[in-house]
């Protein structure tokens, strides 16, 4: 009787050995995948760029002009050539994090002057941005984000003293 | 004789347990493999990416050909003079730089790419610099390297890191060089501003 017993328990215990190694294995995994998987991903923005000239001189009509100035001043300037400041000055000193660093990013104001832009979507009217070469990346996106907020696909882009 | 049959018991409740751990192991090791591969676009962590309000998502970075742009006076202005979070942090990131692309001088490296072959490269904007050229070239090369694979031509597209705090002119030579070598579709990273 006694042996019958021991007998049983050994085959019994064997096959849960195999198992936890796996498990091991498949923690190990498991953390690999927790640190490579980055769960804020990168974003981007759908906006055609035609060509560094294009649409404004294409069409018959006079563009709208976005212009950043050096100081990443956002002026808006309509067909009739007057000037509306969007966006303060700015040297971008505050950094993700700090207090007021998201209201920054919006530009309201700039989002109502581009809506009615967008009213006959199969008829675009021409908008160029012009940017300073010293302005800076972020002011340039947040002008861009404004521009998708009021739905144009498009947009011609300069650079200030680049030859197109 | 009693006692053994109570050890015996303990031990089968063990095992049960075991074997639904491993089945919710496995599904979230699915899922993040899945989540993986969604992006796999060489992230350089030496980038501040410019924040966004309204971004949309990147479906596929299929097609994508990445180029880095760097603001490495604004590092070194902040190193000097930052206070010393911000000087700890810049450090971090130039010796990054410095190692990722082989260069000592931080300054020279404005933008960096990943080739095909899996190469680090770095170029230099400045006087006496055609930078647009060599992007041009750049991005050319990774246009033929992309058309041998199965990849449709209309993915085929510049995706730009740029520094928030990095210059205009270079985010502008990359869309110039971008254009002259027939990759008209450009893509800017950002991330969702934090409300």
């Amino acid at each position: 009787m006694a042996r019958h017993k021991k007998l049983q328990t050994d085959d019994q215990e064997e096959p849960g050995l195999e198992i936890s190694s796996m498990i091991d294995c498949c923690f190990l995994l498991l953390i690999y995948f927790l640190v490579a998987t980055s769960l804020v991903s990168e974003k981007k923005f759908d906006m055609a760029l035609p060509s560094s000239s294009g649409a404004a001189s294409s069409s018959n009509s006079k563009p709208f002009n976005i212009k950043i100035t050096e100081d990443n001043a956002v002026w808006w300037e309509d067909q009739s050539g007057a000037k509306v400041q969007m966006a303060p000055t700015t040297d971008f000193k505050l950094r993700p994090g700090d207090a007021g660093y998201y209201e920054e990013r919006d530009l309201a104001e700039l989002v109502g002057k581009l809506r009615p832009l967008n009213d006959d979507p199969n008829n675009p009217k021409p908008l160029v941005l012009t940017a300073s070469p010293f302005s800076k990346h972020q002011r340039v996106m947040d002008v861009m984000s404004a521009l998708t907020q009021a739905g144009i696909k498009a947009v011609s882009v300069k650079c200030e003293g680049v030859a197109d | 004789m009693g006692k053994k049959k109570e050890r015996m018991q303990y031990e089968e409740d063990a095992k049960n347990d075991i074997s639904s751990m491993i089945d919710c192991c496995f599904l979230l090791l699915i899922f993040f493999i899945v989540n993986a591969t969604a992006l796999t676009v060489s992230k350089d962590p030496s980038v501040t990416m410019p924040q966004a309000t309204k971004p949309t998502d990147l479906e596929d970075a299929k097609g994508c050909i990445v180029i880095n742009v760097f603001a490495p006076e604004k590092m070194m202005e902040l190193v000097k003079n930052g206070d010393e979070k911000a000087r700890a942090n810049e450090q971090t990131r130039i010796d990054k730089l410095v190692e990722t692309y082989k260069c000592s001088d931080v300054t020279r490296i404005h933008y960096g790419v990943k080739t095909h072959k899996g190469e680090q490269k770095f170029f230099t904007a400045g006087t006496g610099e055609d930078v647009v050229k060599k992007l041009e070239e750049f991005i050319k090369d990774e246009k033929k390297a992309l058309e041998e694979t199965k990849i449709d031509p209309k993915q085929f597209r510049v995706y730009i890191r740029a520094d928030a705090r990095a210059d205009w002119k270079y985010t502008f030579n990359v869309i110039g060089a971008a254009n002259n070598a027939g990759v008209p579709d450009i893509v800017f990273g950002s991330l969702p501003a934090k409300k």
